[in-house]
């Protein structure tokens, strides 16, 4: 048991009086997780609203890079529209017989409007150029282009070659002319003039060839675009390109990765937040059920303690009191508490005594003190109690008050007064009862060693008288002899020492008292025998006498009485009478016994003088000797129809003294 | 000299004194502490006398002399006792004590008591071993020598006897010689003397 206490208290590290620890309950605090809850929706929310705003975004960018690609085309297409159509009117134009110079001052103010038209070129059949706007030097058109066109014969629509290094070239064949019209284009240069700033600003655009080969392009110098990318063919009209655009402005990292872990890294610390303070919680919690546990144990030992306890500050006010205490004045702490001085359980005559006593406290500082004194319950009744009074000081060391324990120690007190009481009382009647039997006793101790000193000394004197006295062995006996004598002595002195020899103490002493209350203790021994014992008892004056001794002669002279009527087996009671008498008292003791034979009637009060088979004959001695220490006299008389009496006269204490002597 | 004399005290000084005094006047004497030891020790071949304190610890005086009776030792038995055992001594007689001895005893009183107590009790031994002697020659008697000494000591002659029964003279006379012989008598008139003692036949 024992041993299960403390281990449980090594493992919960706490009190040995801790009670059990109250088991885990299943899963943890609603309270505690709420919050938790909250914070994981709020993340997981959060996530799905930037990663759906992200997704978002991502569309977005597509859905504007498609939308920009396709306006680049659709800017690119229709420029190159125009100036294919411009290419076909000239074409048609000269077929229908505008003159050159009007169609290359055309082509030249096309070619001012649109500086990516390199030039333009009238091929003759067999190809080669035979006039170019704005000069000859400003490269040959196409020649293969336009030998392909003079196979392919006349059409409305312009065709495009093949991609040469940054340019392009298409050619047309007018109508009923043995010759060919090609335009060059510079890609760079359409890309150049034909993409607005706001798209370069946020695309990189390339045209690239069949091959994959990037012929133009229009972008930022620095890094290669990083966002997603959008290609279009532009095989009508180039054949074999290829436009392709691609964002620089990469979805922004923020809203892509930083955000969510921004989030993710807020809501890990809010979740250790949480943790952290669900533990402290805990802690205080347990912190809490620990005190809350030591506190109801405290009470529980104040509730149990047997000794009260009652806390008051220096006025006196009632601070604190236990069970105890309210058991022992008997009344509610409700009715104690907070009340001041004068406190209803004060005993009404010890009034001054303790308020004096409250002053004296007040006044010695924190010293602690201990009396006893006089507590009246609220029942009316009174108990003697015991008081510490200890400093009451504070936890910040201040002396508030006082502590006081209250100890009942009434039954204590009343034991300890019985005891004395008894112990005197044993006292008396040991030294009046053992009178007879101590008698006896001494007579059968002194038997012994005198029996051994006798069987030594008649051994020895057979051994003289036989002459065969051999030293050694009569003075082993002799020695033996002598330790028997020595035996015999001590065992007088232990008599001696049971009837310790006092000074009598003189004093008035009511005799009517003494007789009845002698008269009670031999009443179960006169009982026993069969012998009623009566009394008749006037009023006397006080006698100066010696109570114990007064009490031994009357225990004498009664019990005298009792055994001879016992003897006789008289019907008629024992009498002791009390009368006054002149100058002081007079005490019979009358019985119905055999009366005294005038030949012991001599002898009566000599030591050693017995009518009793078992008897002494020092109880008589012993009643005259005390008799006569008070100045008084013991006689006995016959008494008419039988028995005998014994009369006691006393003088009154009015008396001169006799203690003086 | 004669048997042991056992000496039962719980006092040792009374032990150790009485035996001194006993030897003194060349009795053996053995000591016991209580009325155990002693009944612990029986039988007691040659236990001639047993002094026995009234008033000991344990086993008390009249208690251990009833046990003793009760094992059939029949050795005399002398109590020792106080100036207010001697009722309990008084008791003890009537039971079959010896005597009592009132302590303190006077010198040699006691061992003349122990003494006294040791011959009649060897007295009454020998008395009766004559008794039970007699009885026992008795029982070999035939049924007709039987009735010629009831005869016989009534005081009739041979030939009344011979009358009496309707047997010879001759006969009585043989029967009587004989039963003289086996009574272990010399004559008609020793025979009378032994019988007479004992009271013997009834």
């Amino acid at each position: 048991m024992q041993d299960g206490i403390s281990r449980h208290s090594r493992d919960r590290g706490g009190e040995p009086w801790a009670l059990e620890a109250p088991a885990p309950r299943a899963g943890l605090d609603l309270l505690s997780l709420t919050p938790l809850v909250a914070i994981v929706a709020l993340v997981a929310l959060v996530g799905a609203l930037v990663w759906l705003a992200g997704r978002n975004e991502v569309e977005q960018v597509r859905t504007k890079l498609a939308t920009d690609a396709l306006w680049v085309e659709q800017t690119l297409r229709f420029q190159l529209s125009v100036d294919e159509d411009l290419l076909a009117r000239m074409a048609l134009d000269e077929a229908g017989g505008t003159a050159p110079s009007v169609l290359e001052a055309r082509a030249r103010l096309h070619i001012a409007n649109n500086p990516e038209m390199l030039s333009i070129v009238w091929h003759d059949p067999d190809g080669r150029a035979r006039r170019a706007i704005p000069g000859a030097s400003e490269g040959p058109g196409d020649e293969a282009l336009a030998a392909q066109l003079q196979l392919s014969g006349p059409r409305a629509r312009p065709v495009w070659g093949a991609i040469d290094g940054s340019t392009v070239t298409m050619g047309v064949r007018p109508q009923g002319s043995a010759g060919t019209i090609t335009a060059t284009i510079s890609l760079p240069l359409m890309l150049e003039r034909h993409i607005p700033w706001w798209i370069a600003g946020e695309y990189a655009v390339h045209l690239l060839d069949a091959g994959g080969e990037i012929r133009a392009s229009r972008s930022r110098s620095g890094p290669e675009p990083m966002g997603p990318a959008h290609s279009i063919s532009f095989d009508p009209p180039i054949p074999g390109a290829v436009l392709r655009i691609a964002s620089y402005d990469r979805v922004s990292p923020f809203g892509r990765t930083l955000l969510p872990a921004a989030i993710a890294g807020l809501a890990a610390f809010a979740i250790l937040a949480l943790l952290a303070l669900y533990r402290n919680a805990q802690r205080r919690r347990q912190a809490e059920l620990r005190l809350n546990e030591e506190m109801a144990f405290r009470r529980s030992m104040e509730e149990s303690l047997t000794v009260g306890l009652r806390a008051k500050d220096h006025a006196g006010r009632v601070l604190y009191v236990n069970s105890a205490f309210c058991n022992l004045v008997g009344q509610p702490a409700a009715e104690l508490v907070g009340r001041a001085p004068p406190m209803p359980y004060w005993a009404p005559d010890r009034l001054d005594e303790t308020l004096n006593r409250q002053r004296i406290l007040a006044e010695g500082g924190a010293v602690p003190q201990s009396f006893e004194t006089r507590f009246r319950r609220g029942d009316g009744s009174e108990i003697d109690v015991q008081v510490y009074e200890a400093p009451l000081i504070d936890a910040k060391g201040m002396h508030r008050g006082w502590m006081g324990s209250i100890i009942d120690i009434t039954e204590a007190r009343r034991a300890a007064r019985q005891a004395r009481e008894q112990e005197d009382s044993l006292a008396r009647t040991g030294r009046l009862v053992t009178l007879g039997e101590m008698a006896s006793t001494l007579a059968h101790e002194l038997n012994q060693p005198l029996a051994a000193i006798a069987s030594y000394a008649a051994g020895a004197t057979n051994l003289l008288a036989q002459g065969r006295a051999d030293p050694a062995l009569l003075g082993d006996a002799l020695g033996k002899l002598s330790r028997q004598a020595d035996r015999a002595g001590q065992i007088i002195r232990r008599i001696q020492d049971l009837v310790k020899k006092r000074e009598p103490r003189f004093l008035p002493l009511d005799l009517a008292e003494v007789i009845r209350e002698t008269a009670g203790f031999l009443a179960a021994d006169a009982r026993a025998r069969g012998v009623r014992i009566a009394t008749d008892l006037a009023p006397v004056a006080p006698v100066l006498a010696d109570r114990i001794l007064i009490e031994q002669l009357l225990i004498n002279l009664m019990r005298n009485g009792i055994e001879a009527m016992a003897e006789a087996q008289a019907r008629d009671a024992l009498t002791v009478s009390l009368r006054p008498e002149l100058g002081g008292a007079v005490v019979e003791v009358a019985d119905r016994g055999p009366g005294i034979a005038p030949e012991v009637a001599e002898r009566l009060f000599d030591a050693f003088t017995s009518t009793k088979a078992e008897g002494m004959g020092i109880g008589l001695n012993v009643c005259r000797s005390i008799v006569e220490m008070h100045r008084g006299r013991l006689t006995h008389r016959p008494r008419e129809g039988g028995g005998c009496v014994f009369r006691v006269a006393l003088p009154a204490a009015a008396e001169e003294g006799v203690a003086a002597e | 000299m004669t048997g042991c004399v056992h000496i039962i005290d719980d006092d040792e000084a009374i032990r150790d004194a009485l035996s001194f005094l006993f030897a003194s006047r060349g009795l053996r004497a053995t000591a016991w502490a209580s009325g155990e030891d002693f009944l612990a020790a029986l039988p007691q071949p040659d236990c001639a006398c047993i002094v026995l304190d009234v008033r000991m610890g344990g086993l008390s005086g009249p208690d251990t002399f009833d046990r003793l009776r009760a094992t059939g030792c029949r050795a005399p038995v002398i109590f020792l006792t106080g100036h207010a055992d001697v009722p309990v001594a008084v008791r003890a007689l009537k039971a079959g004590a010896f005597d009592f001895v009132e302590k303190p005893f006077n010198d040699n009183a006691i061992v003349d008591l122990v003494l006294a107590a040791i011959e009649s009790h060897t007295a009454r031994t020998a008395e009766l071993g004559a008794r039970q002697d007699v009885e026992r020659r008795l029982a070999t008697l035939s049924a007709r020598e039987e009735e010629v000494l009831r005869l016989m000591l009534q005081g009739r002659l041979n030939k009344q006897i011979a009358d009496t029964l309707g047997i010879a003279m001759r006969t009585v006379e043989l029967h009587r010689s004989r039963l003289i012989a086996k009574m272990g008598a010399r004559n008609a008139v020793e025979l009378a003397a032994l019988l007479s003692e004992t009271g013997l036949p009834r």
